[in-house]
């Protein structure tokens, strides 16, 4: 007796069915074991597809042996029922986890979510193992590789020589090696660390983006050049301010002066014309003997402060005959301003206590240095020295300026600096 | 008779101590010199009982610094300071060091001789403050202490590390002080802030 129509539908339902789940648990079998997914995923793969497999087997061995009689009709269809419900079922289950599982594949933290943002960092990272073999390489450094060698990253250890030795035309300066500029007008710095596990050691390279950095540093050095000259110009303001000051309070007493003339020539004229009381007679004398002689002073050029002079005049007046010899760095005030400190060390002691009356101090300017040799005729010490405030203070003032200062007593008394200057220097 | 040395670079002010001090009957002129290189040595014999000392002298040695050796070496022999600069620190360095008067300099006769006798009787005689100078939209009195220390050390022309180190701030301060003197001022650069105050006088640096 041959199968009604019903039959033949449901049979094919359900094979249909029990096909499709067959077909979606083959393939996420695959995919669970092509992704490295859980065991117990793996597992449930498993069973899914042998439990649609062996309902997809059933369904065709009823189509086989699905020539039965009337008396078995209700039975058959019960059985058809089930095994469509069955086939659905499992089918429904296979889908739902699928979906489940690859929902909740998406929200879980794996080895390649790990390498998927290992990837995107914008920081160029790869680890190597001691001899240079790639561990791990993220896709930022493997670009900058192959940006600056033309190829991919195979030995880390040849690519740090050749970030450290190579690629000299290339470096930033400003930044600490190897700091490179890419073609694209990007910079990077660049780091190796070695780095232990838990079963070895291996480097870490990093490259980091200092391009914005390095943009501000180089815009810095430009104001900063600018600010260095207005600096060097304010420097050289401030040197020649004090005779430009000078100049103008001189000025400004000069016209002053002359203001007063005028009033004078008047009382004159008045004193001429219509006489005037003895006391204020005296008084307006007094004026043009004051006035004239300033304006006598005016006539003559001014002259310059002579160092030597200076001190040669103030031996005068303590009695001492002060003798220089050689070249002083007049131009250097701060140098200068210790050789005086020096200079009245040195008389104050040789008038006191050696009760010299004579003294030699001799400059020497060469190789940078300024050298200054104080000797005198006076009693040579005994014992050494002990440098009391004034030549303590001369000796600090002397170490300040990174010179040395060196007391001999032997054969005579000898007071010796050495002071380092920089610059150009004016001698005198 | 008190005997008289004067300490001044400038020749016309000088001669005019000069010429009061001679024409004096009270005042002798012992010395009569342009820098304060040497001053304290003039004092070792004796001769020197009151000394008119300016501070900017000759061959950039500061009147005060002399001033202060002296104090210490011939306590007995009285200073005056004489200035035109109304840079700010003066008063009170003089004051420390112990000088006996202050006074800014005049071409006039009789206030300078009054003050010498009354500092040889035993006065000190000081200004109540410095002179007002108008920097930019600011008076000097609208400073503080620090900022006209930061000012003058940008006198120099040196860097922002360079003024911290001296004056043992940090580098920020130095820039802070640096805003706030800009802003009281109106000026727009350091540059012009450095020259307006050294040309006033108002902060001289190396005296």
């Amino acid at each position: 007796m041959k199968i009604p129509e019903v039959h033949i539908f449901t049979m094919i339902l359900g094979s249909v069915l029990s096909m499709c789940s067959f077909i979606v648990s083959m393939i996420y079998l695959c995919v669970s074991f092509g992704r490295s997914r859980e065991l117990r995923n793996k597992l449930c793969s498993v069973i899914l597809t042998l439990v649609s497999f062996l309902m997809t087997g059933f369904l065709v061995y009823l189509n086989i042996g699905s020539s039965h009689g009337e008396n078995e009709k209700w039975k058959l269809e019960l059985g058809e029922i089930l095994v469509v419900a069955a086939s659905l079922v499992i089918l429904a289950v296979t889908v739902i986890f699928v979906v489940t599982d690859n929902r909740k594949h998406k929200d879980e933290i794996n080895n390649n979510s790990i390498r998927e943002s290992f990837d995107v960092l914008p920081t160029g990272v790869g680890f190597f193992s001691m001899n240079g073999m790639p561990i791990l390489v993220n896709m930022r450094m493997e670009l900058i590789c192959e940006s600056l060698t033309g190829a991919g990253l195979i030995n880390g250890n040849k690519f740090w020589a050749f970030l450290n030795e190579d690629i000299a035309d290339r470096l930033d300066e400003s930044f600490p090696k190897p700091t490179v500029r890419l073609s694209d007008g990007t910079v990077w710095y660049f780091s190796l660390n070695e780095i232990e596990t838990e079963t070895d050691k291996c480097y870490e390279m990093t490259a980091y983006d200092v391009t914005a950095l390095s943009q501000i540093g180089a815009k810095l050095t430009e104001e900063n050049a600018h600010l260095e000259a207005m600096n060097s110009r304010l420097k050289k303001y401030s040197e020649d301010v004090s005779d430009l000051t000078r100049e103008e309070e001189i000025l400004s007493a000069k016209i002053k002066i002359h203001d007063e003339l005028g009033q004078i020539i008047l009382a004159t004229r008045h004193f001429v014309s219509e006489g005037m009381p003895e006391n204020e007679r005296e008084k307006l004398l007094e004026s043009w003997k004051i006035n004239l002689s300033l304006l006598t002073n005016e006539a003559e050029p001014v002259k310059q402060a002579d160092a030597k002079k200076v001190i040669i005049d103030a031996g005068k007046a303590i009695g001492i005959d002060i003798v220089t010899e050689g070249a002083f760095p007049v131009s250097k005030a701060n140098i200068m301003h210790v050789i005086y400190s020096a200079a009245r060390e040195c008389m104050t002691n040789a008038v006191s206590h050696a009760k010299a009356d004579k003294m030699l101090i001799k400059g020497e300017i060469k190789d940078g240095y300024a050298k200054v040799t104080v000797t005198n005729n006076g009693i040579i010490p005994e014992s050494a020295i002990q440098e009391g405030g004034g030549l303590s203070g001369l000796r600090r003032s002397v170490e300040k300026l990174g010179g040395l200062m060196q007391i001999n007593l032997n054969p005579e008394f000898e007071l010796i600096l050495e002071l380092p200057m920089e610059g150009e220097i004016s001698y005198d | 008779m008190t005997n008289v040395m004067i300490v001044e670079d400038q020749s016309m002010p000088r001669q005019l101590f000069e010429m009061f001090v001679n024409q004096s009957e009270d005042f002798h002129l012992a010395y009569s010199i342009e820098s304060a290189a040497m001053a304290d040595l003039y004092c070792m014999n004796g001769g020197v009982d009151l000394i008119l000392m300016d501070i900017c002298t000759a061959l950039g040695e500061s009147g005060l610094e002399a001033a202060e050796r002296i104090k210490k070496k011939y306590p007995n022999v009285k200073i005056i300071i004489v200035t035109s600069m109304p840079e700010f620190s003066y008063i009170d360095r003089a004051r420390k060091a112990g000088v006996e008067s202050f006074w800014y300099k005049e071409i006039s006769k009789e206030p300078i001789l009054d003050l010498m006798r009354r500092t040889v009787a035993g006065e000190s005689i000081y200004p109540d403050k410095t002179p007002e100078i108008k920097i930019g939209n600011a008076s000097s009195y609208d400073f503080t202490e620090k900022e006209l220390e930061v000012l003058r050390e940008l006198t120099s022309g040196d860097s922002d590390a360079e003024i911290a180190e001296r004056l043992c701030i940090s580098v920020w301060t130095v820039r802070s002080y640096v805003k706030h003197l800009l802003e009281k001022t109106g000026f727009e650069s350091r540059t012009k802030l450095a020259v307006t105050a050294r040309e006033s006088g108002l902060v001289i640096i190396g005296y």
